[in-house]
């Protein structure tokens, strides 16, 4: 996605130099290319066991329908997928996977460039607050899920929000407790973005006059766009994929209010459901796929990468 | 314009003090370098005049204006940094305007500051651009740049904003050495053509020669002296200087004034650039050790002295005339053993053993060279002899 960015600085930068000749293309060995393909062999053989192959039998699955025993399996067709993609369940699934993203992604940004620009600072004992704001890194989700409960627990918690409870909030809750875990990697990547913009560069800003807020919005963010990217992207596929901290909180509920993508595949596994797991699964891939394709795509012309 | 003004000026880091107590002016117009080792406080002391650092002690002023207290915004002083810091985002047009966009400026017959019109800031951008040959590549961002390009960017977007001073952290120090002398003609130029006060910090000592219209040399956060070229370089303050400047820089001994006060006993010899002791704080005893030689004081130099004193006794490379053995000299020369010989085609430089350290003779290089392991004398030229306080390293006279 960086080439057309990459080609238009080359040859702006050539346009005057002589032109470099076209490497011609040479004929390999025969023994070139063996060792060429011996070196790939093991990353060749990786992704085919636990990629290619995996995706080949979900479309088995998805086009395959068992009985409940899971001893019996026709072909269903490829109609099967369509079926289960346009259906009810997967679209209220999808739905709430999508608001999903609006609550965690932007908060989990915006917070992450807050505490990162607060601790990059040359201050006495920043450290100690640097491991603070990226400690839930180091937290599973597991485990940071079981604190957010018991700290909003409406009886005995410290913050006592009932708010899981409710079906028209608890997803926005559920969102907090990914919000929280998020912070840790969000700032820790904002951070490192922060550390690797020169100093002199904001000082010349501030010599050409600029006070701190025009600062980090004309030099510092766009210095740090390429790291942003990288951090949506990343926020995004854990907002989608998202599925411990629903199991934990709400399991769903109340009604079914909270059951992202995945928590619905993972709800479709027995043998009779199997196939629409395995067509939600499909989905939830093509529509990752698109997001983050539609993200370069869109992003990536904002982006700097000149350094 | 403005000069600026050092008035007591010290700058503190915890316990370390990176410039003490510095007195310094700085002319209107005048193309000042601040020249020193690193770590000596210059680039400290230019960080101090941009408000870059806070200063611990003493005032310094821009003009009539003490800017103790000023943003650095407000302080009408623009910079070129060591590595250019260019907006990488930004297309050369861009950053040469950036100063243009935010700050206010006084027009000529108006009273109040107020921002550029985009017709005035195109008219000032064109000009810099023009000046420094940079108009083909306004669309460019600096990564497509090379670097003496790049460091042209800095200048215009310095040019543009026409402060008050100009302050440059070592800006050639990043370009190739044929570029840096051509770089070097070029800044002297515009300095020339613009007219404004540079403040410029280099730890090259060509440099500071070649463009400044005076050099304050710096060593440990302390000014050591303050002048032109010819003066740094005629008659160092002290033993610092001495040893800084010049390639190779003075020779040093260790020496005592004869009993009659005309001549001077010769002990240790060295050279800073030769690896050899500059001799700060030696005095040549004991009295077995003065067996180098003697050289001959001349009335103005022996005036300074009284005999038996430990002196420091300086002597140019250049000034060291060089004979074999002990045929030209008489009595009155250095005697050591040449070591190494480098022909540099113009000239060449002879190390030469005096008492177990090496000194330099440098010498026209058509003139005939001795052979390494020969036997030599050495005397210096009328007028060659510096002589300073081996306490205070202080020069006498």
């Amino acid at each position: 996605m960086t080439a057309p960015v990459a080609v238009a600085t080359a040859d702006t930068a050539l346009a005057d130099a002589p032109k470099p000749k076209r490497r011609r293309r040479r004929r390999y060995h025969a023994g070139e290319v063996l060792a060429a393909y011996a070196c790939l062999a093991p990353s060749a053989v990786i992704f085919a066991v636990f990629m290619y192959y995996p995706l080949y039998q979900l479309f088995v699955e998805a086009t395959h329908q068992s009985n409940s025993f899971g001893t019996k399996s026709r072909y269903v067709g490829f109609g099967n997928i369509g079926d289960v993609l346009g259906g009810s369940d997967f679209m209220s699934g999808l739905g709430h996977t999508l608001l999903y993203v609006v609550y965690t992604v932007p908060a989990g940004l915006i917070l992450g460039i807050l505490l990162a620009v607060a601790a990059h600072r040359h201050l006495r004992g920043i450290k100690i607050y640097q491991t603070i704001f990226s400690s839930t890194v180091a937290t599973s989700v597991a485990v940071t899920s079981v604190i957010f409960l018991t700290l909003i627990n409406p009886s005995t918690g410290v913050l006592k929000i009932d708010i899981l409870n409710n079906p028209d909030w608890a997803l926005f809750g559920v969102s907090w407790s990914s919000i929280w875990q998020n912070i840790g990697l969000s700032f820790l990547i904002v951070l490192a973005g922060l550390q690797a913009i020169p100093e002199e560069l904001l000082e010349a800003a501030t010599l050409d006059g600029y006070g701190p807020v025009r600062r980090f919005f004309k030099v510092t963010l766009p210095l740090l766009s390429p790291v942003l990217l990288f951090l949506v992207v990343v926020l995004v596929v854990f907002a989608l994929q998202s599925y411990a901290q629903v199991d934990i909180l709400t399991q769903g509920g109340p009604a079914g209010a909270t059951e992202t993508l995945v928590y619905k595949i993972t709800q479709n596994q027995s043998p009779r459901l199997m196939s629409n797991g395995a067509a939600m699964s499909i989905g939830l891939f093509v529509v990752t796929v698109i997001i983050t394709a539609l993200q370069f795509g869109l992003l990536s012309k904002r982006v700097n990468y000149d350094q | 314009m403005a000069g600026v003004t050092f008035d007591a000026v010290t700058k503190r880091y915890g316990d370390v003090t990176a410039v003490a107590d510095l007195d310094l002016t700085i002319a209107d117009g005048e193309f000042l370098v601040l020249l020193g080792p690193s770590g000596c406080g210059k680039t400290t002391a230019l960080r101090m005049i941009a408000g870059l650092e806070d200063i611990t002690d003493g005032r310094l002023s821009i003009g009539d204006r003490v800017v103790n207290d000023v943003d650095p915004r407000k302080r009408d002083v623009a910079m070129v940094f060591q590595s250019y810091a260019l907006y990488p985002h930004q297309n050369v047009a861009k950053n040469i305007a950036s100063p243009l966009t935010v700050r206010e400026y006084r027009v000529d017959g108006e009273n109040e500051p107020r921002k550029l019109t985009k017709a005035e800031r195109d008219e000032r951008i064109d000009e810099a651009a023009r000046m420094l040959g940079l108009e083909p590549y306004l669309k460019r961002k600096p990564g497509a740049l090379s670097g003496g390009q790049r460091q042209r960017v800095a200048l215009a977007r310095a040019i543009v904003a026409r402060p008050q001073v100009f302050l440059m952290d070592e800006p050639l120090s990043n370009l190739d050495a044929k570029l840096r002398t051509q770089t070097r003609a070029e800044l002297v130029d515009l300095h020339r053509r613009v007219g404004t006060t540079i403040v410029y910090v280099t730890h090259d000592q060509v440099e500071a020669m070649t463009m400044a219209t005076r050099i304050a040399v710096l060593d440990n956060g302390r000014l050591q002296q303050v002048g032109t070229a010819e003066e740094v370089y005629d008659t160092p303050a002290n033993l610092f200087v001495a040893g800084f400047i010049g390639t190779p820089p003075m020779n040093t001994f260790t020496a005592r004034v004869s009993e009659d006060g005309r001549r001077v006993i010769i002990g240790r010899g060295g050279n800073a650039a030769l690896g050899g002791a500059p001799l700060a704080d030696a005095a040549p005893s004991p009295d077995a050790a003065l067996t180098a030689g003697r050289l001959v004081l001349d009335d103005a130099k022996a005036a300074l002295v009284r005999p038996g004193n430990d002196v420091i006794v300086g002597v140019r490379p250049e000034h060291l005339h060089l004979a074999a053995g002990d045929d030209e000299h008489s009595g009155d020369a250095i005697s050591g053993r040449v070591h190494n010989v480098e022909w540099l085609g113009h000239e060449a430089v002879i190390a030469v053993d005096v008492a177990g350290s090496t000194i330099a003779v440098r010498q026209r290089a058509d003139r005939e060279l001795p052979d390494v392991g020969a036997d030599v004398s050495l005397a210096p030229a009328p007028g060659g002899v510096h002589l300073f306080d081996p306490a205070t390293s202080e020069r006498l006279g």
